[in-house]
Formats: structure tokens, C-alpha cells, sequence
């Protein structure tokens, strides 16, 4: 009886000790923010943050396999159901930390400030239609940051690309407060061990300076690239993962910074000035050691919060099965039958993009993309993206993106 | 010897690292800080004529973006803006430095990108010449002002200098310190 208490006693225990150290990816995106009903040209700003969205979750995921962490996805966008202040306070409240957990929420959308603002960062605006907004609805970035850091993580990070001009007539009541795939080589396991595991505080950043607006870009072609500050940060930080250049934390803001300013907005003399980000760092060096972790381990994922995220990461892991380098090669062509099942059949298609969301590495069918994801050498899981189905819940098309070993 | 080789991979990599960089600085549209304007027509020919000689020009102070108390109030609107108090017309020095604002039309930014700030209409002006309506609505949040017929045909367009016009408004409008904030 002793010996079976004893069991039981260690089953309850052992998935904390497997979980260990988290990295809580928290996002909020107006995916589906519309355009002006008044403007038959305006699509809104919804394509710019999905953009945003697709890249900040493929980048998190690397961040967290590349040091160790097991994510926890928290990710609300599309409708407003999902996309609401309601959900970012139970968010809030609900988050609970282990002194080593990382914290790193990050916001795209709509914002502005309110006329009695102190701090220099705006209010996110939580609402998906076009139109007024109630008080309700809006929350600053900053009483987001001092939430996540009573929790005591190891590191909070607190990111957002929304306007930060001023709304005529709103007055804060202080109450209430609120391009191929990805690479996993030893430079970004260096680097992302750095920044997040070598540092401990906190760090809040916005795209534009008070009374400022943050601008989406887009290519000659007007493809979406996000939003000005958010692709920056993105382009910078695979940049120096690529080309293994050590940065700290306010090596990278100013070099984001630096390249968030080229693109200008127009001051009252009508020249050109500076979409200028706004950043504070409160970062203590203080490593801790991760060495033991194994980074080729397939880890299963974390249920979140967001079905449709589960959707896609069950789906991101059987494929993960069939290609990962830690599983024996005779197991993952096992596998391939338990991913095939995912699909609608033989006219199912798969698309791989990189790591920018939007360069096409590949294209083809179902069946011969499981057929090379068995065979790949230096693989270690594939990043759901996106995916339609049929009315069966069977795939018909499926966007990737890989995640490999150098 | 040692010291060429690596001075070799330093270049390289100086090289492949300034390579990067601009080419996705180089890819951005750059629509947004398009300043040149050699359109000859703000909207078309009758509405600037509308706009720009107006003899009569009645002012609306909007109604907030943000809905203080959760409750949005039932009010007058023009087309699906809300209007949260009729100003009355403007008198002639007003309404002389206002179109030596407007009459700009290198002031009027057509092709932009979109920012992140729903467009909503601080105030609205109404202009009228022989029973014609058209309305200008300005909203500074993002730096927009649109330009609609009476049918409620809208053109949007970025505004140069919004500073100009918020010295304008902060003589004729409530809500003195947003004004002056902008």
C-alpha cells in the first residue's frame, strides 16, 4: 500500500518536473481589425497585424526551444469574443510564475493615449469593430508591465505596435488600471540564451513616442509587412542571429530604434520626422544555468488557451513526428500514417514559408511533403501556421514553416 | 598571413551584413512620407470650387473616440460619425484663415498607409454654396482629414501639417488643452 501511495505520490510530482521552466508567449492581435466602412480603399490594419502575429509566434516558438523553456501560448485575435480586455485581465490574473519563467506578451493593433497619460507608453485599444470604443475597452501597456512583474518571472517582457497620439476628450480614471526556414544553430542558442536567460527585470517597449502614430508597411507591391516597429525588431533580431553578432537588450532597442525612424511621418513644418520607438529597460545581469537541457527533445505542447492554436500545434507536432532528429527514422515513417490521417487526401496541399511569413520555400502536395519531412536529416519541428479545411475537419491546405539544426 | 585571412572574412561578413540591411530597408513602400503632390484637384473640380469658396461654413464638435461611462448617448450624426454639439458658422476671419489652410493643395497627402488608430472625426466642418453640402471631417489622431459629398462619397487624405490646423481649432472648438497638446 506504502509502495502504491509512493507511486502515486510520484506521478503527481513528476509532470512539474518535467514542465520546468516556462516561457509564457502572451499575444494580443486586431487580426481582424476592418478597414473605414467610409473608405472603400482602406482594408484596415487587420492583414499588417496578422502579419505581425504569424511572425511573433513562429519567433517565440524559436525563442523558447533555442533556450530551453517549454512555451505556454496564451494568443487571442480574430474575433472579438477572443480579442478583449475581459481576456487579457483573466490573463493577467491568472498567470502564475516560477522565479526562472519568462514572460513575454506582446501586443499589435489599434492604440492611443489618454489626455492625463504620465507614463510614455499608450493604451491598447481591445475591440474589433470599427467605431467608438468605450473606457472598457482600452488598457495601458504599462499597468500591463506592472502586473506580469508583481508576478515575479525571471523576466517580463512587454512589446507593443499601436498608435500612441492623443485622444481628444479621454481622461484615465487611475483606478482603472489596469526568409527561409529557421535556423537552430549554436550563435542562437548563444544569443537567445543571452538576452533571455543571462538578464533578469524587466523591459517595456512601444512603436512611437507620445502624441505619434506607428505606421504599417508594406512592399512597392503593397504586400503587408507588419507593422514598422514589429518588423524591425524581427528583421534585427535574425539578423544577428544569423550573422552571430552578440547584442544586449539596449544594443538591439537602439539598432531596432535606428531603423523604426527611416520610416517617417510628416511634422507641422511638413518635413519629415521620425516614427521614434520608446523604451525602458530595467535589466540586471544574472545568468542561470540551463546547460542541462536537451534542445533536440520533441516536447509536447502545452495546452493553451485558444483552440484554434491547439488545432494547429497538435497539428505541428504530429508532423513534427515524422521529422524530428531525435526520433528513430524507422518510428517517424511510422508516423507519417498518423499525420496522412490529418489530411483531406491527395489534392490536400502544403505551402512552406520562411521565416519572414511570406517567401515561399516550397509548395506541394500532402503526401510528398510527409514523405520529405521523413527523410529530412537536420530537422527538428514544424511551426503551424495556418491551415482550411474541408467539412469533414480534414486539411486541404496547410502554411508551415520548418525549424531546423545547422 | 593569419591577420589578411580574417581581414578577408571581416570584409565578407562587413559586406554580407551592409547587404542585408539595405535591402530591407530598400523594400518599404515609401507612400507615407510622399510629400510632393502634383495633383491640381483636392477631391474634383465642383467640391474644391464648394470647399474653397464656400460663403457659408457651419462647425460640429465630434463626439469622443473613447465613450466615457460604457454608454454611447443617441445623438445627431453626419453620415455615421456622431456629433456631439453643433458649433454654429464660422465668422469671416475664420473662415478667411481657414481656407488659406485649405486652400493648400499640397497639403493633402493622397496615397498613405494606414496607421494604427481608427479614423475618428475631432470636428467637422459643413460647407455650403447654393443648397450644396460637402463636409470635411478632421481627425488628428491619425492625422487624417476625409472630404465627403452629400451623398456621403468620402475621399480620406493625409494631412502635412496637422499642427496648422490645431492652432485653427484651438481658437474655435472646446477641448482647449487637446489642442494645445497637439
Amino acid at each position: 500500500m506504502k509502495k502504491f501511495l509512493l507511486f502515486i505520490a510520484l506521478c503527481l510530482i513528476t509532470p512539474s518536473i518535467a514542465i520546468g521552466q516556462t516561457f509564457h508567449a502572451i499575444i494580443f492581435a486586431n487580426t481582424k481589425s476592418p478597414g473605414n466602412p467610409n473608405n472603400p480603399n482602406d482594408s484596415g490594419i487587420g492583414p499588417s497585424v496578422t502579419v505581425d502575429f504569424e511572425r511573433m509566434s513562429i519567433e517565440m516558438t524559436t525563442i523558447a526551444k533555442s533556450i530551453g523553456y517549454n512555451i505556454r501560448k496564451y494568443y487571442y485575435y480574430g474575433t472579438q469574443q477572443s480579442f478583449n480586455r475581459r481576456n487579457l485581465e483573466a490573463v493577467l490574473n491568472n498567470l502564475t510564475c516560477a522565479p526562472n519563467d519568462i514572460v513575454y506578451f506582446y501586443y499589435s493593433g489599434h492604440g492611443g493615449r489618454a489626455m492625463n497619460e504620465k507614463s510614455e507608453f499608450p493604451e491598447m485599444v481591445l475591440r474589433v469593430p470599427y467605431g467608438l470604443a468605450s473606457e472598457s475597452e482600452l488598457y495601458p501597456l504599462y499597468d500591463v508591465y506592472n502586473q506580469i512583474k508583481r508576478k515575479s518571472p525571471r523576466l517580463t517582457i512587454v512589446m507593443g505596435d499601436l498608435c500612441n497620439s492623443t485622444i481628444k476628450g479621454y481622461y484615465r480614471n487611475e483606478n482603472n488600471a489596469s526568409k527561409g526556414a529557421t535556423v537552430l544553430s549554436k550563435s542562437s542558442f548563444d544569443l537567445y540564451k543571452n538576452l533571455f536567460l543571462n538578464v533578469k527585470g524587466g523591459l517595456i517597449v512601444s512603436s512611437s513616442k507620445p502624441s505619434v502614430t506607428s505606421t504599417c508597411i508594406q512592399t512597392i507591391d503593397d504586400k503587408d509587412l507588419g507593422g514598422n516597429f514589429t518588423h524591425n525588431f524581427l528583421e534585427t533580431l535574425q539578423t544577428c542571429v544569423a550573422y552571430d553578432i552578440d547584442v544586449s537588450w539596449d544594443k538591439l532597442f537602439d539598432e531596432v530604434a535606428k531603423k523604426t525612424r527611416k520610416f517617417n511621418v510628416i511634422d507641422d513644418k511638413g518635413n519629415e520626422v521620425p516614427q521614434d520607438p520608446v523604451y525602458k529597460l530595467h535589466l540586471t545581469t544574472a545568468p542561470i544555468n540551463n546547460n542541462n537541457f536537451d534542445s533536440s527533445v520533441l516536447a509536447v505542447p502545452i495546452t493553451s488557451n485558444d483552440d484554434a492554436t491547439n488545432q494547429r500545434d497538435k497539428m505541428a507536432y504530429t508532423l513534427s513526428k515524422v521529422c524530428n532528429r531525435n526520433i528513430d527514422k524507422l518510428d517517424r515513417i511510422h508516423n507519417i500514417k498518423e499525420a496522412k490521417a490529418l489530411f483531406s487526401g491527395a489534392n490536400a496541399r502544403v505551402q512552406v514559408v520562411g521565416f519572414d511569413n511570406s517567401t515561399i520555400v516550397n509548395t506541394c502536395s500532402a503526401n510528398s511533403y510527409l514523405n520529405y519531412l521523413s527523410m529530412a536529416t537536420n530537422m527538428d519541428q514544424v511551426v503551424v501556421i495556418n491551415s482550411t479545411t474541408d467539412n469533414a475537419g480534414k486539411v486541404k491546405y496547410l502554411k508551415v514553416h520548418e525549424i531546423h539544426y545547422k | 598571413m593569419k591577420h589578411r585571412y580574417w581581414a578577408g572574412i571581416l570584409s565578407l561578413f562587413a559586406i554580407l551584413t551592409s547587404c542585408s540591411l539595405s535591402k530591407s530597408s530598400n523594400e518599404y513602400n515609401a507612400a507615407s512620407v510622399t510629400l510632393g503632390n502634383d495633383s491640381i484637384v483636392i477631391y474634383n473640380d465642383s467640391i474644391d470650387d464648394i470647399l474653397l469658396n464656400a460663403k457659408k461654413v457651419l462647425a460640429y464638435d465630434m463626439a469622443d473616440f473613447v465613450q466615457q461611462n460604457d454608454s454611447v448617448i443617441k445623438r445627431d450624426s453626419i453620415f455615421n460619425y456622431h456629433v456631439k454639439k453643433k458649433i454654429g458658422p464660422l465668422n469671416s476671419k475664420e473662415l478667411n484663415i481657414l481656407s488659406f489652410i485649405i486652400g493648400d493643395k499640397s497639403w493633402y497627402i493622397k496615397k498613405y498607409n494606414p496607421v494604427r488608430r481608427p479614423f475618428n472625426p475631432d470636428f467637422t466642418l459643413e460647407f455650403i454654396q447654393s443648397k450644396k453640402h460637402i463636409y470635411m471631417f478632421v481627425s488628428f489622431g491619425t492625422e487624417e482629414v476625409a472630404i465627403s459629398d452629400s451623398k456621403g462619397n468620402f475621399k480620406f487624405y493625409k494631412m502635412k501639417d496637422k499642427h496648422i490646423l490645431a492652432r485653427w481649432a484651438l481658437l474655435k472648438f472646446p477641448d482647449k488643452e487637446y489642442y494645445i497638446k497637439l
